[in-house]
């Protein structure tokens, strides 16, 4: 049973991509819908890592969009300019791909700790405003980057990513997190969450636990972006804007702040809401306002604010003959 | 010397805006923590309303302003008292969603109307457009001169009503306590609300004053408008009605003086100089830091 | 609560899967992608007219195709004027609507984003107002109803050292934007080659920019004898505007994000005789264009600008496209496309193996309020 449990997330993953591919086979399944779905998940991923620093660790940060544009131009530049799909034979292509959405993740968790480190002394909402400018600052200074396209796009990116990577990068997220936030790691941080002041005292180093969770967060950001950019095959500076930024927040909050569950429910959700309401046209964006309004005034916790689904808790291994509570 | 006093101007002209916008961010994060996102948009409204009033009623000027002040104010009491109020005891963030909800609302609803729509109106001239030569050689117009007593004249007001008045010290209370304020027979709810009509109010105004500045109105000019009000709040101090209206004119100058040095950057100079003074001065110029007890 | 949720949830997913399969045998199906909400949400709206202006024209009661009668169905799919919804947008059209081609969208960094979609997928795209040169090189499906970059910063470039026999200019751009950076550097290019000296440029940082006075100060102290504003109308309105407040006098040119009957309301006045490259003019007196500008006006109230034109000239591409070919079908569709011959506003349409059109472009010059026709420069 505990060996089941322990690899149910994995078997639902699995069981999740052959299911698709299945039905994609089928053609019930257009890749109208998979291509969705892969952004959905992709969304899932910046969200989980947004999750990690607003959620459990009780920052908040508001300039997620910078660090998927780090990750996303960082691996870009790897496949595109320095080890170009058309110098390399078939076989090594996945491999350049994997260790290049690695470099994305890596640089952007960089560029997370160098923001994380001065800003994380401080309390209150200044990381968000530090975030929100670093997102603009990073646009603007693309733009002036020849080499990825400035203003014109990063164009010619190998299309790489697709339903099998996605899923594997999408497992590996949660695998992550589930294990980070269950660890005395993640306990610390949602010490910090709760009481900064108390975890202080308790000899919780938290400046150290918030960076750490600001770092990790921005990696799992720039992954994402890496997957984008071989997505869509295309990057444009403005789709890194902070409305981008606002659109990750939405996910989470909908979702349910500090929920893993919540997190991946809100960004799926939320990714394929304004897709089913395309038959409105240009009504369909007066609707997402209204319908996110009353979301939050009748569930202001989120969807699964604050509760899990049983199988993203691991099972925690007691002592013998422990009788004390969670 | 001629330019630098010309930078200037144009620096002021724009920082004076941006104030009485922060003002309005900073009054309601002051008084309930909430960064209130659709707070750009009723600047757009406001640009708006003077708009039809010019366009409709032939208003002048001073009528304008005076309704581009007060329909968004009264559209802000009742925002507040439909998607945030039931949320005031709820996790913070959610408040911050159904503003960005509001927002969204409020920015695509107007372009699906038909008088409104997705168009670039051109702003009528509220007042005669003359040009003055300073002895120094910089230039100076009527807009600018309008713009910058309209600013001060309702920067001073507001200083009085928080100062000077009743209303203006239960804010200060609710700010500072709301549970002890509410214990001293203050109507929190009334005093919040109050809040929310001022902030509007001024942004309304600063929206009119924009829009002569910069004759054209669309339904999505609040969103960046706003952005730079709000990192000019933060700059001066967030909940600090003097340090908005500092931190508005610091962004106005530094834009328009790093726009003149390097214009391929200079529209992230804000930013910039956010970060510089975060890092030296967490709370902002003018915030204080506050104590934490235990 | 949590077991509605799931409900919920499943109902939804079923909704997503089942809708929109529905499909008729004798229709052609044709998807538009343009910004319908958004920044260019107004440049979505003539887009919308010129596409039904040309179905109703070309194919006012369907269209033969190989002796064969079709309904022609047009899909509007908005995309914000976002890379990755366009990319939504093209994959729905596509895989769901099962389109047989697509016209636009209107900016080279959505047309970018979709363009490997279609190519991959064999479904011919004629974008309308993607003027980079990199757009159609996405690959042979890829097709545009303008000219691109170079050939209009060059003809303007000439224009000024020619006709304004200015030999200094000044450049104020966005430099947040594909097309304004496009036309810059080809501008220079073109201007310095011919012997012209660019004495001040000068970037903003996006279309929200409302404040040009740091930059117009600039331009304002340096000897140029033209101010080049390759940028959307509503910007080049606004900095029209300031520049003549802030003293500046020289002569405005510019290109044909130019090309709406808006840009002298907000200019207020600022505009007269400021000239600029187009693809077409309104008052130019080829019967063509006469005939489409009476019925636009007729349909809509209102003369037709540069987006209403290109994606009439796109739809109708795409429209004799379909009865070149005889068939229903992507590939052959294509090899139409390639091969074609037409009449429109603009011009003799054909395109060259980069497809990309051969077609001139004309001067235009606002003289009270309104644009006038100066010359035709051919390529």
């Amino acid at each position: 049973m505990d060996t089941l449990r322990k690899y149910l997330p994995i078997l639902g993953l699995a069981a999740f991509y052959v299911l698709v591919m299945a039905l994609r086979k089928a053609g019930v399944l257009t890749s109208y819908y998979v291509q969705i779905l892969m952004f959905a998940m992709i969304n899932c991923m910046v969200t989980l890592g947004l999750n990690l620093i607003n959620g459990f660790t009780g920052q908040f940060s508001i300039g997620q969009a910078g660090f998927v544009a780090v990750g996303g131009y960082t691996s870009a530049a790897v496949t595109t300019l320095l080890l170009p799909s058309s110098v390399l034979v078939p076989a090594l292509r996945p491999l350049v791909f994997l260790v290049s959405v690695f470099i994305g993740g890596i640089v952007a968790g960089i560029f997370g700790y160098l923001i994380g480190k001065p800003s994380l002394r401080l309390k209150g909402d200044y990381l968000a405003i530090v975030t929100l400018a670093f997102g603009e600052i990073i646009r603007s200074l693309i733009r002036l980057i020849p080499q990825v396209g400035g203003p014109r796009g990063f164009s010619g990116i190998p299309r790489y990513s697709n339903l099998l990577w996605i899923v594997l990068f999408f497992g590996g997220t949660i695998w992550v997190l589930r294990n980070y936030i269950y660890s005395s790691f993640g306990r610390a941080c949602i010490a910090c969450r709760e009481d900064e002041l108390a975890a202080g005292t308790m000899g919780v180093d938290t400046t150290k636990y918030k960076v750490m969770a600001f770092t990790i967060g921005s990696a799992i950001a720039g992954v994402a972006g890496g997957l984008l950019a071989h997505l869509l095959g295309y990057l444009h500076p403005d789709q890194f804007n902070y409305l981008k930024s606002i659109d990750f927040l939405v996910y989470l909050y909908a979702g349910g702040a500090g929920s893993m569950t919540g997190s991946i429910m809100g960004a799926t959700l939320l990714t394929i809401l304004p897709e089913m309401l395309r038959f409105l046209s240009g009504w369909r964006l007066v609707i997402y306002g209204i319908a996110l309004v009353f979301l939050m005034l009748f569930r202001p916790q989120g969807i699964y604010g604050g509760k899990e689904l049983p199988f993203l808790i691991p099972k925690i291994r007691r002592p013998e003959g422990y009788e004390g509570g969670q | 010397m001629r330019e630098t006093l010309q930078l200037l101007i144009y620096g002021v002209q724009l920082g004076v805006i941006y104030a009485l916008i922060a003002l309005g961010y900073t009054m309601v994060y002051g008084i309930i923590n909430l960064i209130n996102f659709a707070h750009g948009d009723l600047v757009m409204i406001g640009a708006f309303v003077a708009y039809f009033a010019a366009e409709l009623l032939g208003a002048n000027f001073p009528l304008a302003i005076f309704l581009a002040m007060l329909i968004p104010a009264c559209l802000s009491v009742a925002i507040e008292r439909l998607a945030y109020r039931p949320l005031r005891d709820k996790p913070r963030l959610s408040a911050l969603i159904t503003a960005i909800g509001v927002s969204i609302f409020l920015e695509n609803f107007p372009r699906m109307l038909p008088f409104i729509g997705p168009n670039y109106r051109p702003f009528p001239m509220l007042i005669p457009f003359k040009n003055f030569t300073l002895p120094t050689g910089a230039v100076l117009n009527s807009i600018q001169i309008v713009n910058i007593l309209v600013s001060v004249a309702l920067m001073v007001a507001l200083t009085y009503i928080v100062h000077r008045t009743k209303v203006g010290r239960a804010m200060r209370a609710v700010s500072f306590n709301k549970d002890a304020a509410s214990l001293m027979g203050i109507n929190v709810n009334r005093i919040i609300a109050v809040t929310f009509f001022l902030g509007a109010a001024l942004a309304g105004a600063g929206g009119v004053l924009y829009s002569m500045t910069y004759p054209m109105i669309d339904v999505l000019m609040g969103i960046w408008l706003g952005t730079k009000a709000f990192i000019a709040a933060v700059l001066g101090g967030i909940g600090s009605v003097p340090g908005a209206m500092l931190g508005g004119l610091i962004m106005g100058i530094c834009e328009v003086v790093a726009t003149a040095l390097y214009s391929e950057l200079g529209y992230g100079s804000g930013f910039v100089i956010l970060i510089l003074i975060l890092l030296f001065r967490p709370a902002g110029l003018l915030g204080k830091v506050k104590i934490e007890k235990v | 609560m949590k077991r509605n949720l799931l409900l919920s949830l499943c109902a939804l997913l079923v909704v997503t899967l089942f809708g929109g399969m529905a499909f008729a045998a004798d229709q052609i199906k044709i998807g538009v992608v343009a910004p319908i909400t958004g920044q260019n949400a107004i440049g979505g709206q003539y887009i919308k007219n010129g596409v039904e202006l040309a179905v109703k024209e070309f194919a006012p009661d369907g269209l033969e195709v190989g002796g064969k009668k079709y309904e022609v169905k047009v899909i509007f799919e908005d995309n914000e004027n976002k890379p990755d919804i366009t990319a939504n947008a093209f994959r729905k059209l596509i895989d769901q609507n099962e389109v047989v081609a697509i016209v636009g969208p209107d900016a080279s960094s959505t047309s970018l984003a979709g363009g490997p979609i279609a190519q991959t997928a064999e479904v011919p795209v004629v974008t309308t107002f993607a003027t980079n040169p990199k757009v159609t090189q996405v690959g042979d499906y890829i097709f545009r109803a303008c000219f691109i970059d170079p050939f209009q910063g060059s003809v303007m470039a000439k224009y000024v050292m020619e006709n304004l026999k200015a030999t200094k200019a000044a450049i104020l751009y966005n430099n947040g934007n594909d097309f304004s950076k496009g036309l810059t550097e080809f501008f220079k290019q073109s201007f310095e080659a011919m012997g012209g000296k660019v004495v001040a440029l000068e970037a903003y940082g996006g279309s929200d920019i409302r404040d040009f006075n740091a930059q117009l100060n600039n331009i304002k102290a340096s000897d140029a004898e033209v101010l080049y504003l390759p940028n959307a109308f509503f910007e080049t309105g606004l900095q029209m505007n300031q520049a003549r407040k802030a003293g500046i006098t020289v002569p405005f040119v510019g290109g044909d994000g130019w090309d709406s009957p808006d840009l002298p309301k907000i200019a207020a006045g600022a505009e007269e005789g400021a000239a600029f490259t187009a693809a077409f003019s309104h008052e130019a007196q080829r019967p063509e264009v006469q005939a489409f500008v009476e019925k636009y006006k007729e349909n809509y109230g209102t003369v037709p600008n540069s987006n209403a034109v290109l994606s009439y000239e796109a739809t109708a591409i795409v429209l004799k496209g379909l009865k070149d070919a005889g068939k229903v079908e992507g590939p052959a569709l294509r090899d139409a496309i390639a091969a074609i011959d037409i009449d429109l506003p603009s011009g003799k349409i054909k395109f060259d193996e980069n497809r990309n059109p051969q077609k001139a472009a004309v001067i235009m010059q606002f003289t009270g309020g309104n644009t006038t026709y100066v010359t035709t420069i051919n390529p």
